[in-house]
């Protein structure tokens, strides 16, 4: 090969951009919070170090556990729980019209697994949402699927207002979400493995894109599983003079699964981190297909009597640039970084 | 001395991410750019501090995108045939670049034609930029295997291109046809 070659092979989609800082985060935090595997990182990185160090995270740890056996058992329902085992949903020829048949089709449930539909439940329908699960043929994991619940001829669902439908924006929108199987909404292109909590949606001309956990639920650590569409929300519609330029995350549609501890879910706005929806969890499912449209700051879950027992990282948007400023955003609602989802 | 994880991903993760959208498009490269580096996480430990790092880190992206040769050979040949190179494309890229001339997709229909094995050296020596042997070590083969490998596929391109840049289309017509 001549050098004139080489370099034409060095210029070979050269212009494909460099990832954003929002990607980078996303991608930091879910290496280092053990990725698909969900294993521990190596001791040396968590500052473990030698035999007393380790013999006293053990002693940390069993007190921990120790502690939340015991709140577990305060609390009433448990954390690890998630009694809703959804009613069959056939996805056969005669209902391919319907969103089960959708699924199966486009998620890439695997063929062997649509002769046992046995294990495709539907958990809630609600507001036109549907919340579905389904267990995988290859490891039996479990996988939550969301998506919109309407027959062809039918009026579709109303979604916030501030949102587009399918019908309006034909092959720009995608409501449904899977974002607990290998083979996600885009059709076998999405590769993380199951464990990863990774969505993305798109809106206008904009992809919008969110990992929030990588913990298995429902456990302690990750008692709800969000499904929620999110988009953006730019700054001249939130009444801000600091956010100014600033694109911060809404949502379409809130919906999701939680544990059967968890008795509501909240979104917490930007601008004073007071609740700006909030949505009861019934039989483990959560659906909000209006939610109003405010810049979001934070996810949190709430138990039976009103306490926090989980919230997500700061919300926020990958097309994010501008610098915030932290003397007057409130912008971490109080919540302890280190306590912040891993 | 050994590696802080930190450091190596702030220096290691636009190039790595570059490499694999360059190979699969910018959403698969999200991912697998993540997942590399989850790997390493994990493996940390195993890590030779006195061996440089960035062969093993590539070793693992290699792995993964093995997984994908299906996706990146049918990616190529797109391109090859229409013109338009769907690893643009697909995230909205600007077509205004060197890909939407006729040369890019000249080259994207002699690398469709390579082996898997062969393009994967070529690409990690023009795109990564490691050397043979940095190369043999991320993909765990002889030295001798990589140049060989290396030549075999500079030499495909440097006769597909021929003296013009051409490519016979009729070529990749056959390759299609006997797989």
């Amino acid at each position: 090969m001549t050098n004139d070659d080489l370099q034409l092979l060095r210029e070979f989609r050269v212009g494909i951009p460099a990832p954003n800082a929002m990607t980078r985060r996303m991608a930091y935090a879910y290496a280092t919070s053990g990725g698909a595997s969900g294993s521990q990182p190596p001791s040396h990185l968590l500052g473990v170090r030698g035999w007393w160090s380790g013999r006293r995270a053990l002693v940390l740890v069993v007190v921990l556990v120790a502690l939340v056996i015991a709140a577990v058992a305060i609390a009433g329902p448990s954390l690890f729980g998630f009694s809703n085992h959804g009613t069959r949903a056939r996805p056969n020829s005669s209902e391919r019209g319907t969103l089960e048949g959708q699924i199966f089709k486009k998620f890439g449930i695997p063929t062997p697994e649509a002769t046992k539909p046995s294990t495709f439940k539907r958990l809630a329908s609600r507001q036109g949402i549907g919340i579905y699960s389904a267990r995988k043929l290859k490891d039996n994991s479990l996988c939550f699927y969301m998506g919109m619940h309407w027959r062809k001829g039918a009026q579709s669902p109303t979604v916030g207002p501030h949102w587009r439908t399918p019908g309006q924006s034909p092959g720009m929108f995608r409501l449904e979400r899977g974002p607990e199987c290998s083979r996600g909404p885009n059709g076998g292109q999405f590769a993380l493995p199951a464990g990863s909590n990774f969505g993305y949606g798109q809106r206008a001309s904009e992809r919008v894109s969110a990992w929030l956990r990588a913990h298995p639920f429902p456990s302690p650590a990750r008692p709800i599983l969000d499904l929620s569409m999110v988009g953006a929300v730019r700054s001249k519609q939130l009444g801000c003079s600091w956010c100014s330029k600033v694109v911060w995350t809404d949502f379409g549609i809130l919906a999701g699964v939680a544990a059967d501890g968890v008795r509501s879910v909240q979104v917490l706005s930007l601008s004073d981190c007071r609740p700006v929806v909030t949505v009861p969890v019934i039989n483990n499912v959560y659906i909000d297909a209006q939610p109003p449209q405010v810049a979001a700051a934070f996810l949190v879950a709430r138990d039976a009597r009103g306490k926090v027992i989980w919230h997500s990282w700061q919300l926020e948007n990958q097309y994010t640039h501008v610098p915030l400023k932290p003397e007057k955003a409130p912008q971490h609602c109080g919540f302890q970084k280190w306590l912040w989802t891993r | 001395m050994g590696y802080a994880f930190e450091e190596v991903f702030a220096a290691e993760f636009d190039p790595l991410h570059g490499y694999i959208a360059r190979r699969l498009g910018v959403s698969v490269a999200d991912d697998l750019t993540a997942e590399t580096f989850a790997i390493a996480f994990r493996r940390w430990d195993q890590l030779d501090p006195a061996r440089p790092v960035k062969p093993w880190l590539y070793g693992i992206a290699s792995n993964l995108i093995r997984h994908h040769w299906r996706r990146e050979r049918r990616m190529l040949r797109a391109y090859a045939r229409t013109g338009t190179d769907p690893a643009l494309v697909d995230e909205g890229i600007s077509l205004d670049r060197l890909d939407a001339q006729p040369k890019g997709a000249r080259l994207a229909a002699a690398l469709a034609e390579l082996r898997h094995e062969e393009r994967e050296v070529l690409l990690l020596h023009a795109w990564a930029e490691l050397s043979d042997g940095e190369i043999a070590e991320s993909l765990s083969v002889p030295l001798g295997t990589v140049k060989s490998r290396l030549s075999r596929a500079r030499e495909h391109v440097r006769n597909r291109l021929g003296p013009t840049g051409q490519v016979a289309r009729e070529s990749l017509t056959t390759v299609e046809e006997q797989r």
